[in-house]
């Protein structure tokens, strides 16, 4: 089986799928015996979002023997599930009729949108990251795209010195120098597209029939820190994808909840009585 | 030393506290230094700063016992000497005695109450440290038990000698005779229980700290204790051995008689070791500073029982060494090779042995292999498929993780950090929650040698032979005598760095502290005041390591290297 389906994870689905059918036949039973099913259901989900917001809680309290934050996850992932299923019974699979409840809609798919891609990203990522020949810390990649800039820079300059070769200087400056500054390409790296770094070194090597072999050696090692810097802009594209979709994710959330709150008082405020 | 109050600050120096709850008074001192263990000590060939006297007085205690009680549990981890100074004691190798007829227990100093008060206590400065109380009685001097090196053994019932004696088979020592000096040297569990044979049963307990400067400084008394050590540990390791399960105790002390006890490598091989790595940050290379135990092509010259330390097995590959397994404490090379000479394959030896760092060797003549142990020896024992011309040389992902493991030194560590870089999504909640067991202060920083997506985070690996212990002055650094744990104690730690500089793998590091208001603390010098720190295995938390227990993507395990099956299921 593939590292996305294998025993554990059949078991897990199956559990979800048996766990929403008990909640599709109560459903069902509330709705036989006349009762307003909607208090029923909204009420479901109001305690699987709660279940799952624990996952935050477990991760504050780290220093509890509450089981590993690894199962609270597991936990978190499949009760998402159920909790997508029952949000679409309670929607009934159609967009709200009222301002506040379009909020309250809009603001459950972004939560249930960027926890799914979190967790594909959490998957694919790391894996995609292993595949370079070096991992570098998200954190470290600033300072270590600031000193290939300045070898860069120092290569350069170094070229001007002999006074009979100014390609290179030229095209750092033109090209180099705005490709070294920052993080580039990013897009092209999400989609494990090497087409910008082969035209970035293209356009290196073209310079490369105006140069003596001092010149040329110097160019190698300006290709070799091209390829340097396109391997940290890789890092950095997949870094930025596992840490901000959780800047989406968490605060949808507690939006999402203080839209719960508005939209229970509003449903007992304008109910004639739970039925 | 005692210092006046105005001269008192939050440095902590050797001797603030002694091994005893008080020094030794100068009569008790007279009476330690006339046993015969140290009858030829000479107390003017210590150096000028290490006086004889206050040494004795401040690393050595006197304990009593009464009939039964235990003294030394089989697996404790302790690094003390005993000379029995009247009575006499009774030791039994039994590990089955070494549970709860001993009284082992599990660690208690956990709770509820003190990690939800950790969790809700108010924020603090990093490295902060509670000033000490000086009171008006002179500084406040605590043993160094009450500070954190607990023996363990405190409230544990005594047993029944006398059904001890007739149950089991036992040795006895007594009054002067010394015992505990296996385990001191080799940092290594007890390998027996022992017991007061007698009420009234006086010993002098000499601390690690005591035993090492002693034997540093006398060279008699070195002698003394490394007879014991060989003679000893001999016959201990033998009698471990699988090898010599099926071989009676005549025939095993004859064996013994004719075995050499050999030391290849070098004890302070850690600072040559990070210097290598500093330098060629090749761990490929280090190899060549490995001591050559025997080489492959050799003549076949007796069977090799690894009595302390790890050694590495290679093979000749082309024009290098192909790392094939390592051994440890227990293992034993050349038996195979024995075994085909015996049926004639030829008597040189198909791999070379390598001292990784330092190892002790006990050679047994192959003679003696012949006649005493091949008849009878379980076949499980031999690696048949490498006799019957096959190989015993691991797959392409193992060898690399195999290089890789030894190369580094990693098969010292019983609870390394490892990372499994296709899982770790780089989000810190590892690094967080070591900060909020550890009152704010992270104790390992995520990053280290990686090989493939195993990463070996720099942590405290709580080495099976942890070297950081070999020099702390003052027994700060110490093992936890249940569970083998290496803990630093911040109130003897002198901040002297010695660990630091001795781990061979950067997982101790110097801090700083400070005050409630976040300034650094100032010695009576102006001097700021250094504390060593590593991770503890979070061994005052009730969930054990917050790290693993926070991980959320099962991306991070402590493991005992050495179990490279699990290490490779895992990282898969």
């Amino acid at each position: 089986m593939s590292a996305f389906l294998n025993r554990k994870m059949l078991a897990n689905l199956t559990a979800t799928t048996l766990l929403f059918a008990v909640f599709y036949f109560m459903n069902k039973a509330y709705s036989i015996s006349l009762r307003d099913v909607q208090y029923f259901n909204g009420w479901v989900l109001v305690t699987l979002i709660v279940a799952m917001l624990l996952l935050t809680v477990r991760k504050k309290l780290v220093v509890l023997p509450l089981g590993r934050t690894k199962y609270w996850l597991q936990l978190h992932y499949y009760l998402g599930l159920v909790t997508l299923a029952v949000f679409l019974n309670h929607t009934d699979f159609s967009w709200p009729n009222a301002p506040a409840e379009w909020v309250l809609w809009i603001l459950f798919y972004l939560v249930a949108v960027s926890g799914l891609f979190g967790g594909l990203v959490s998957k694919v990522v790391p894996k995609r990251l292993e595949e370079q020949d070096d991992r570098v810390s998200f954190e470290n990649l600033p300072s270590l795209r600031a000193q290939l800039a300045e070898r860069a820079e120092t290569l350069a300059m170094n070229s001007l010195q002999g006074g009979d070769s100014r390609s290179l200087a030229e095209l750092y400056v033109n090209r180099l120098h705005h490709y070294f500054s920052a993080p580039r390409n990013i897009w092209a790296h999400l989609r494990l597209s090497d087409l910008p770094l082969a035209r970035m070194l293209d356009e290196v090597e073209s310079i490369q029939r105006y140069l003596d072999e001092t010149g040329k050696s110097r160019l190698d090692e300006m290709m070799s820190l091209v390829k340097a810097k396109n391997a940290l802009d890789f890092h950095y594209a997949h870094g930025c994808v596992l840490k901000f979709w959780l800047f989406v994710h968490v605060p949808q959330t507690y939006a999402m909840i203080v839209f719960i709150i508005v939209h229970v008082a509003i449903a007992y405020g304008f109910s004639s009585g739970i039925s | 030393m005692i210092l006046s109050l105005d001269q008192q600050d939050e440095r902590n120096r050797r001797w603030d506290t002694a091994f005893g709850d008080e020094p030794l008074d100068g009569e008790t001192v007279g009476r330690i230094l006339a046993l015969p263990a140290f009858a030829d000590v000479r107390a003017d060939s210590f150096p000028a700063h290490l006086n004889l006297d206050a040494l004795i007085a401040n690393e050595g205690r006197i304990r009593t016992y009464k009939r039964g009680e235990v003294i030394l549990r089989h697996g404790d981890y302790g690094n003390s000497l005993f000379i029995i100074l009247a009575g006499s004691v009774v030791g039994i190798n039994d590990p089955a005695l070494s549970g709860k007829a001993t009284g082992r227990r599990a660690n208690g100093s956990a709770s509820w109450r003190r990690s939800l008060a950790q969790l809700f206590s108010s924020s603090r400065p990093p490295e902060y440290r509670r000033a000490r109380n000086f009171g008006t009685n002179g500084p406040n001097r605590r043993s160094r038990e009450a500070a954190g090196n607990d023996s363990g053994l405190e409230g544990v019932s005594a047993v029944d000698i006398d059904e001890l004696l007739a149950r089991h088979t036992t040795f006895s020592f007594e009054a002067p005779q010394m015992f505990g000096e296996l385990a001191a040297l080799t940092r290594s569990p007890r390998s027996a229980s022992i017991f007061a044979a007698e009420d009234d049963t006086i010993l002098f307990e000499l601390s690690w700290q005591g035993l090492r400067d002693v034997r540093d400084w006398s060279e008699s008394f070195r002698q003394q204790i490394d007879r014991l050590y060989h003679e000893r540990g001999l016959v201990i390791r033998l009698r471990e051995c699988p090898v010599f399960d099926h071989v009676d105790d005549e025939t095993l002390d004859k064996i013994a008689e004719e075995a050499l006890f050999e030391t290849y490598g070098n004890f302070n091989w850690t600072h040559r070791f990070k210097r290598e790595m500093d330098k060629s940050h090749k761990a490929e290379t280090i190899i060549g500073l490995e001591t050559l135990i025997c080489e492959q092509g050799d003549h076949v010259d007796g069977l090799l029982l690894i009595n302390n330390g790890f050694a590495r097995i290679s093979k000749q590959v082309d024009h290098g060494e192909r790392t094939i397994g390592h051994l440890s404490k227990n293992d034993f090379f050349g038996l195979d090779d024995i075994f085909a000479a015996n049926k004639g394959a030829g008597a040189t030896l198909r791999t070379s042995l390598r001292a990784i760092g330092y190892v002790d060797v006990i050679r047994i003549p192959t003679y003696l292999v012949h006649e005493h142990v091949l008849p009878g020896l379980d076949a499980g024992l031999l690696t048949l498929s490498d006799v019957d011309g096959g190989s015993i040389e691991h797959g392409e992902l193992q060898q690399g993780m195999m290089d890789f493991l030894v190369d580094h030194r990693f098969i010292n560590g019983e609870q390394a950090m490892v990372i499994n870089q296709d899982r770790c999504v780089g989000c810190d909640d590892c690094v967080r929650a070591c900060a909020v067991a550890h009152d704010n202060n992270p104790r390992f920083v995520r990053a280290g040698p990686a090989y493939e997506n195993a990463l070996v985070a720099n942590a405290c690996m709580h080495c099976t032979d942890p070297v950081c212990l070999i020099g702390c002055p003052t027994g700060a650094i110490h093992r936890s005598s249940d569970t083998g744990t290496v803990l630093i104690n911040d109130d003897t730690c002198i901040g002297c760095a010695t660990c630091a500089n001795s781990c061979p793998y950067n997982n101790i590091q110097m801090v700083e502290i400070r005050d409630k208001n976040g300034d650094f603390l100032l010695d009576r010098d102006g001097k700021t005041i250094a504390r060593a720190t590593k991770c503890d295995l979070c061994s005052d938390q009730l969930t054990g390591p917050a790290c693993v227990q926070a991980c959320p993507h099962d991306a991070l395990m402590r493991t005992n290297i050495r179990d490279t099956d699990k290490l490779v299921k895992w990282l898969r």
